[in-house]
């Protein structure tokens, strides 16, 4: 589904990413893990179009078409979703009209018909009760007034009505308390699908204690230094990310 | 004297002639004197006065303008559709070409009549004060409506009425073979514990490229509460220069809601004496430009007395190569303790050729006060357009959305309904994609 070759992008001339490498398949969840500004929020903002990412060299194709010439909104109707390590609050737009247009812009591009305001309320409900949000999310603006874990909902709350092909969760875990980390973790299993491909970019190992990745991936200045299944994960917990670091300067 | 005498001529003409043909009361006639020698002795403004420093009026003096015809042609009410709105309460008032309209307004009450009407009735010109509020000397355009008016609303709402007093007025302003000056004049007084809302509505039929220097004066009376909203939507060809001057007695209320959306030159003039305690104001502004439109909001305030509120949020938005100006002075004289003011200033430049200059000031001789302030002039925010985007959203409609909404944090202030729909109407009728965000509204 998603194939990174080579990848190299910078933000204002220093380079975050140094030639990564990945292969992801659908299906699969991968777990995306490295210390403090190795690169790994970068990789998935460089992936969902953000353009304050200078792409330098490297080719990135996704479901047989060059990711890096599509615009962010083309990628999102294509079926890439990020959640936001920082959700932005946008006063003034309304959170569930938002995500109505962005799920008929979706649909149109796949040449469905769009749907209507019953329709749409039916299929969000369904959703809200998964994600345990009640009706005030519908009525306020986007993310606005949210406390952290509410944002964080909201996010995969989002995911789980637009339905990605390939969902790119940066940091989904931070700032959650253990509980609202269980509702998010339930809310991305949940939307473990045949079709699906999640990635997940976290800090601790935490997380992968609710959602078992099939590979987790360690990053270090902007590399993929280490893959392995889950056990790596653990290894990362106990060992911390300086042996890593080491080895890969050597 | 800082314009040439030659482009004073024609308003000299036009004075002179008002002076002779009417048959004003002698206070009157006196007060037209006074109002023209202040004028006179220093004409227009030039950028070279500090409040005008940023609008220059060459493109104004540049043109000739005559006077009004006394009975213009009657326009069909159809001919407003879709233009002004329906106000259910409200005494309407509508003047075409500045000469006020009895066939397109409603039936005449007491309380909201027209200037013109009242200054031919012999008893009521003694009644009816004018510049109680404003400083002519400091205000010229002031001055010179002073001078010149002919016709406009006068609105007295007697004390301790139970229900609010809703008027609407409309000044039309119409393409004409020839281009004219118009001088409204709007006279309002509220009694004690008296409510007033006041519509003032301004727009053009066709590519109207007149002058219209409009006076809106508002004495509120102890415990008044007055809620003005002033929709500003001439065709951008228009020249509009508005003052608008407020005295506030104890414990009274004035909310202004100022949006400029039209007008080759518009200026807007909002001056508030809050002259005793517990008197309080809140004054919200937007402004919407492009092309080569220019703006020039003007905000003074002054706090005469203790327990004295005033609050600012004014907003505004620039596109094309408009520029748009925000100056809003509050001034805290010597005993007005326990002040309390704010003043906000937002800004949203949409394009790299447009320009908003913002200046918040502050002039406190007190001690004992609580004054913020605030000024932004900005982009449209790189991250919620990116997140707009990474959603789906197309990049031209999520600028849309966001400018929108930008604007629609002061238009939800207004108070009346019907306003707020126009208002929402016209913004979305600027923006691109406006099908897709009126779901959002």
């Amino acid at each position: 589904m998603l194939k990174i070759e080579n990848l190299h992008a910078s933000v204002d001339g220093s380079e975050i990413l140094r030639g990564l490498d990945l292969e992801v398949g659908a299906g699969e969840v991968h777990a995306i893990m490295g210390p403090n500004g190795s690169g790994k929020s970068t990789l998935v903002q460089v992936l969902a179009g953000r353009d304050d990412y200078e792409v330098t060299s490297g080719n990135v194709t996704y479901c047989d078409s060059q990711l890096l010439d599509m615009a962010p909104e083309e990628r999102a109707r294509e079926g890439i979703f990020l959640g936001f390590q920082y959700p932005v609050e946008i006063p003034g737009v309304n959170n569930v009209y938002l995500l109505k247009a962005a799920l008929n812009a979706i649909r149109k591009h796949r040449g469905q018909s769009e749907l209507d305001a019953v329709e749409f309320l039916g299929l969000v409900r369904d959703k809200m009760k998964l994600m345990q949000m009640d009706d005030s999310f519908l009525k306020r603006g986007v993310n606005e007034g949210f406390s952290g874990g509410e944002k964080k909902r909201n996010e995969i709350f989002q995911m789980a009505v637009l339905e990605p092909r390939l969902a790119l969760l940066d940091e989904t875990d931070s700032g959650l308390d253990i509980d609202a980390l269980k509702v998010v973790a339930k809310g991305v299993e949940s939307q473990r699908h045949p079709d699906r491909a999640i990635v997940l970019v976290t800090h601790y190992q935490r997380l992968l204690d609710y959602i078992e990745p099939d590979y987790v991936h360690v990053l270090s200045a902007g590399r993929i230094v280490r893959s392995g299944d889950k056990s790596l994960a653990l290894e990362l917990e106990r060992r911390g990310y300086d042996w890593l670091k080491a080895e890969a300067a050597a | 004297m800082s314009t040439p005498a030659h482009a004073l001529d024609s308003y000299r003409a036009a004075f002179e002639q008002r002076v002779q043909q009417t048959r004003e009361s002698a206070a009157l006639a006196q007060q037209r004197q006074q109002a023209w020698a202040a004028f006179a002795a220093t004409g227009f403004p030039s950028t070279r006065d500090e409040d005008w420093k940023y609008t220059n009026l060459r493109r104004l003096l540049r043109r000739k303008f005559s006077a009004p015809a006394d009975n213009p042609d009657e326009i069909e009410a159809d001919a407003l559709a879709g233009q002004i709105v329906e106000m259910p309460h409200a005494s309407r008032l509508v003047f075409v070409d500045g000469v006020f309209s009895p066939h397109l307004s409603s039936t005449p009450s007491d309380h909201a009549v027209s200037l013109a009407t009242t200054l031919r009735n012999e008893e009521q010109p003694e009644k009816t004060r004018f510049d109680n509020v404003i400083d002519i000397r400091q205000h010229r355009f002031a001055a010179l409506n002073t001078a010149l008016f002919t016709d406009g609303a006068v609105i007295n709402v007697a004390p301790n009425q139970k229900q609010p007093t809703v008027v609407y007025l409309v000044f039309v302003s119409r393409e004409n073979g020839h281009r004219v000056a118009v001088h409204p004049r709007v006279q309002v007084k509220v009694g004690n514990a008296s409510a007033l809302q006041l519509v003032e509505h301004h727009i053009s039929l066709g590519a109207a490229d007149n002058f219209v220097n409009s006076i809106c004066e508002i004495d509120l009376g102890d415990g008044a509460r007055v809620e003005h909203i002033r929709l500003q939507d001439e065709a951008d060809t228009g020249f509009s220069i508005a003052g608008l001057h407020v005295r506030q007695a104890r414990d009274s209320e004035f909310v202004s809601h100022n949006y400029c959306l039209g007008g080759a030159l518009a200026r807007n003039d909002v001056v508030v004496l809050l002259e005793e305690p517990g008197a309080h104001c809140t004054l919200n502004g937007l402004f919407m430009v492009r092309g080569s439109q220019h703006v020039d909001n003007h905000v003074r305030i002054d706090h005469l007395a203790m327990h004295t509120q005033s609050e600012q949020n004014y907003r505004g938005v620039a596109d094309g190569r408009a520029r748009g100006v925000y100056n809003g002075k509050v001034v805290v004289h010597v005993g007005a303790d326990k002040t309390d003011a704010i003043q906000s200033s937002k800004n949203l430049l949409l394009s790299d050729k447009a320009e908003i200059d913002t200046k918040p000031e502050l002039e406190i001789y007190a001690d004992d006060v609580k004054c913020r302030h605030g000024a932004t002039v900005g982009q449209l925010d790189a991250d919620a357009l990116f997140y707009l985007r990474s959603r789906g959203i197309d990049l031209e409609t999520a600028r849309a959305l966001l400018t929108y909404a930008f604007a629609e944090d002061v238009v939800v202030k207004a108070g009346a309904d019907a306003v707020r729909d126009l208002l929402d109407t016209r913004i979305l009728g600027l923006l691109p994609a406006q099908d897709i965000i009126r779901e959002f509204v």
